[in-house]
């Protein structure tokens, strides 16, 4: 089983997913479906191991730490330490990096006008250290305008993604 | 956080409603009552599950502050209820471009200019702030976006629970996003 995309216009299968909200991450084995809600400029990484049927999701807000907050509680708020955390959980649990692929989705640019490109930082952050590692990224999903909701099926690595933009008030 | 610092923001609060209470009711034409149900202090990433859930889409008029107090601002509320009171603003106007944003936006940019006002009165600082924007999405999509632009510092936001009397809003919320953890004088 490999990381499949599957873009869809909502997600409807909701009972038993578990949410992974900001600075957090989560891996679990076979039939688990993890989600995460409202993602809009922070990066969501999917990390998996088809063969064991092992997968996490974690949710990044920014792309690096400065070393003063390269803390515990401050490390899972970046995309790089985030995805260091992920890697060794991966590992404990059974995996090896060369089992492992991983899917980006995220990074939208939500606030056009104030010229931070933080989405645009974060994917290219996750990119780099997910080379580092020497992880395959199966696809990714980053950009745009519109915030994004995630539901990784673990057992099969399909990934279901819908756009949450809502136009205007008309 | 500080005992003190909340309640200098509580304060600040009840002048900013007070404020906004009396540029509404001035723009609308009747009696409109803005009041401050509570106050609460929350970490960022706490605030999307805390306020009704990442998914709840919502209409957010976001404006960047500078001076004495460095972040931003957001006021925030359901998006029916947004396109609800921006219809009611623009009765009888035909419908032309984004006037029914331009509303809301106007709306949320006097709550906002009220309660800076009240916050730069009782902390004792100069706070200016730049044009608002508006951001129509998913409470944890535009949220995370504005965390994003000042969270290797933030560590603590102050949110506003307001509720509104005379008008199609029923309530909202009025978020404080400092770059830096605020102190009291």
């Amino acid at each position: 089983m490999h990381l499949r995309l599957m873009t869809v216009n909502r997600i409807t299968d909701r009972d038993g997913c578990i949410a992974v909200n900001i600075g957090e991450y989560k891996v679990g084995y076979g039939n688990v479906k993890l989600a995460t809600w409202g993602l809009g400029s922070c990066i969501a990484i999917i990390l998996y191991d088809g063969g064991r049927s092992l997968g996490g999701l974690g949710h990044a807000l920014l792309p690096k730490p400065s070393s003063e907050h390269n803390t515990l509680n401050f490390r899972k708020r970046y995309a790089t330490t985030l995805i260091d955390l992920m890697v060794n959980r991966m590992i404990a649990l059974g995996s090896e990096i060369a089992d492992m692929e991983a899917a980006l989705i995220g990074g939208a640019r939500v606030i056009p006008n104030l010229n931070s490109h933080i989405g645009e930082r974060n994917a290219i952050a996750a990119k780099e250290r997910l080379r580092e590692w020497g992880i395959k990224i199966a696809f990714q999903d980053i950009g745009g305008r519109s915030g994004r909701n995630v539901l990784f099926y673990v057992r099969d690595g399909k990934v279901f993604v819908a756009y949450t933009l809502r136009k205007g008030f008309r | 956080m500080r005992e003190d610092m909340l309640e200098l923001l509580r304060r600040a609060g009840y002048e900013g409603a007070l404020g906004a209470t009396n540029a509404l009711s001035n723009m609308l034409g009747r009696k409109v009552y803005v009041n401050v149900l509570g106050l609460l202090a929350l970490l960022p990433e706490d605030i999307p599950e805390i306020l009704g859930g990442r998914e709840k889409h919502v209409a957010c008029v976001l404006s960047r502050l500078h001076g004495g107090y460095e972040g931003f601002t957001a006021f925030i509320c359901p998006l029916r209820y947004a396109v609800k009171i921006s219809l009611r603003i623009i009765e009888g106007l035909p419908p032309v471009g984004d006037i029914q944003e331009d509303a809301f936006r106007e709306l949320g940019n006097i709550v906002i200019g009220n309660f800076i006002s009240g916050i730069a009165n009782n902390i004792g600082v100069k706070i200016t702030y730049d044009e608002p924007l508006i951001l129509i999405d998913t409470l944890g999509a535009v949220l995370d976006s504005v965390i994003a632009l000042v969270s290797d510092e933030c560590e603590v936001c102050y949110v506003y629970y307001l509720s509104f009397e005379g008008v199609d809003l029923k309530k909202a919320k009025l978020i404080l996003i400092p770059k830096v953890v605020l102190h009291a004088p």
